[in-house]
């Protein structure tokens, strides 16, 4: 018996059919790769937190949370796992912040790297070791170019030398092979030896704030640095040199009279070089003015010459 | 017994057949539909932030990122959410969905990228000169140890926090202009499809270092970019006898503005990085570098590059004609622990 049936229902049938077989439902395989992937994934989270490694630990949550979208457990851990980590980037922000006030750099520095690993977009951790990383190349920098100007004044001297200095190897090794035997490996952000002094004389003085000789000799090595970066013409790095001398120097009279007969001096030889450039170059000239109310906020000419130039 | 059909009016069969049509088409529309929630049976976990599937026989990173990401340049970024493990040993992958979190940090451990620097070729070996073989075997290096070799142009917005860079990124960089790297770095950059950055002095330009239509066809090959490293070569950190802050401002003045000038009025693409001569520079040298909209200045004091690097004293890392493959190797530093110092 046939019973005719419209087009229409037909393909309607047709369409039905074909739907289903688009969608079979997943085969077991899959699904035992998926508890796999799952507990693989939460063993991970579990391992990394107790390791400390908050990141990889949330990264790992939030791959289970992929593989167990209902799982309300999977979701509670995503969760408090993020609260855990924006508490602990704080605080390793907060005693880098507590560190790199009392000079010690290289605590401070790992501190700062801790919170930036938890959270990426702290800018303010970012800035930081931005601003340490800066102030070793600069120190790293100023004694190549040391170096090149030695090189440079040789060859000057010498008529029969090239006129420019070849390349030196940045860490100052011979170029050539076996000279002096291996380089030492290379870091991204080695400490120099007067660093090193600096942090470990901050440490001492941190355990006997009384120490005044601990003191003296920091106020001594500061005052170098500043003397260095300020010949070099790395004035940021000098003033910030003296900043640090300026507050070790309380109640030691002699020590502040040293510091501040440096910091009018290096004032005024700023204040000079802007003057000279006044009317070349007033950009430039501005900039060492400012850097001059730097070294002396209270520098009276340099403070009316920037007015002027403001008002013109 | 037969069944017998009410005649319906043609109004009515029209009426019929447009809702047969519109559920057929509900039913398709809802199948696609759901067909792109589940995509394939080889998806086995999704949220908005990752996938989680089951790779086909033959796969591999660029065809995953191409079927899930719908861009095969963005395999990379499977491949470092997976540890960089061959697919053939992975049972599921974790293909991230949106942009990898910038900085490069990871647990224990953070990002840097090494630049290198090259300066000429030749046969026979020196400091600064490296032969074509060596050339060639530190690149096969790279390319045989997954290192992904990325344009200079990408290190500002991840100096600034703003994109990741591939976990083994490494940039390539050549000083000066010699006719070397046209006839020894160019073709075997181009085997590998590494890109490059020339930094050239302008003065050397056409007077015994590259030739402009020699340079035209570096740039379009795509590979290579030009950016200034001064107009003389002089070594701007370095005041010269009796030179007057007047004098040596104008130099630098010089220096920096002049060679700019002279590529821009060769070159389409905008100048944003700056080598200084010999690796040399002071505040003042970068002042004047910044004024002139310039965002990297490039030294070459040994080492590389985390995301909070000083954008004007990057780290580069000259690759000496007398050393060897070891020195090379040690040059390729994209991570350092976070507890190092």
């Amino acid at each position: 018996m046939r019973y005719p049936v419209p087009v229409p229902f037909r393909l309607a049938l047709l369409c039905v059919l074909l739907h289903g077989c688009a969608t079979p439902p997943p085969p077991s395989t899959y699904e035992a790769l998926r508890q796999s992937a799952l507990r693989q994934a939460t063993e991970a989270a579990q391992r990394h937190a107790a390791q400390g490694m908050l990141r990889d630990a949330l990264r790992q949550w939030e791959i289970a949370a992929a593989l167990a979208p209902g799982d309300g457990a999977v979701a509670e851990n995503v969760r408090r796992l993020q609260a855990r980590i924006a508490v602990t980037a704080r605080a390793h922000r907060e005693k880098g912040e507590a560190l790199a006030a009392d000079g010690r750099w290289r605590l401070a520095r790992t501190e700062f790297l801790r919170a930036l690993s938890l959270d990426p977009g702290d800018t303010l951790s970012r800035k930081r070791l931005r601003s340490l990383e800066q102030r070793q190349a600069e120190r790293q920098l100023a004694a190549k170019v040391e170096r090149s100007r030695i090189r440079l004044a040789r060859s000057h001297a010498n008529k029969n030398a090239p006129a420019e200095p070849e390349y030196p190897d940045p860490n100052g090794h011979a170029q050539s092979e076996g000279k002096t035997g291996a380089p030492p490996p290379i870091t991204a952000d080695a400490a120099s030896p007067t660093d090193r002094v600096i942090d470990r004389l901050r440490d001492l003085l941190q355990r006997q704030p009384e120490n005044f000789a601990v003191r003296r000799t920091l106020i001594g090595l500061y005052l170098q640095e500043a003397d260095k970066g300020f010949n070099d013409g790395r004035y940021k790095a000098a003033l910030e040199a003296l900043t640090n001398a300026v507050e070790l120097a309380e109640g030691l009279a002699d020590q502040q009279g040293e510091i501040e007969a440096r910091r009018v001096a290096y004032a005024e030889r700023l204040y000079s070089l802007g003057v000279r450039l006044a009317r070349a170059q007033p950009e430039q000239a501005q900039r060492y003015w400012r850097l001059t109310l730097g070294f002396k906020p209270d520098h009276r000419k340099a403070e009316l010459r920037l007015q002027r130039d403001a008002q013109l | 017994m037969r069944y017998q059909r009410k005649s319906a009016t043609p109004r009515a069969r029209a009426r019929r057949a447009r809702l047969v049509l519109g559920l057929m088409l509900a039913l398709l529309a809802g199948g696609g539909a759901h067909s792109r929630v589940v995509v394939d049976e080889h998806v086995i976990g999704r949220s908005d932030k990752y996938l989680v599937v089951v790779p086909r026989p033959g796969d591999d990173y660029a065809a995953l990122a191409l079927r899930y990401l719908r861009d095969p340049a963005r395999a990379w970024q499977i491949e470092d959410a997976n540890d960089s493990a061959p697919l053939q040993a992975l049972d599921t992958v974790v293909v991230p969905l949106g942009a990898p979190e910038p900085g490069g940090f990871y647990g224990d451990s953070y990002q840097t990228v090494p630049i290198l620097a090259y300066h000429k070729f030749g046969d026979t070996p020196s400091p600064m000169t490296v032969t074509r073989e060596m050339f060639l075997a530190q690149m096969q290096y790279l390319a045989e140890h997954d290192y992904r070799v990325v344009r200079l142009r990408d290190l500002p917005d991840f100096l600034a926090g703003r994109k990741a860079l591939p976990q083994r990124a490494v940039i390539i960089t050549f000083d000066d202009g010699h006719q070397s790297i046209y006839r020894v770095a160019f073709p075997v950059l181009k085997r590998f499809g590494f890109p490059a950055t020339l930094f050239i002095y302008t003065d050397y330009i056409e007077n015994g270092g590259l030739k402009w239509d020699q340079l035209g066809e570096m740039i379009d090959s795509g590979l290579f970019e030009l950016q200034p490293h001064s107009k003389t070569h002089a070594n701007l950190a370095v005041r010269w006898d009796d030179e007057s802050d007047k004098r040596y401002a104008e130099r630098l003045d010089q220096e920096t503005r002049l060679s700019g000038q002279k590529l821009r009025e060769h070159l389409a693409d905008p100048l944003y990085a700056f080598a200084y001569p010999y690796g040399d520079a002071n505040d003042q040298v970068i002042d004047v570098l910044r004024g002139e909209g310039y965002a990297l200045g490039l030294t070459v004091m040994r080492g590389a590059n985390a995301t909070f690097a000083p954008p004007f004293l990057l780290r580069r890392n000259m690759i000496f004609g007398t050393r060897g493959m070891a020195q090379f190797r040690e040059a390729l530093i994209v991570r350092q622990q976070l507890d190092a110092q």
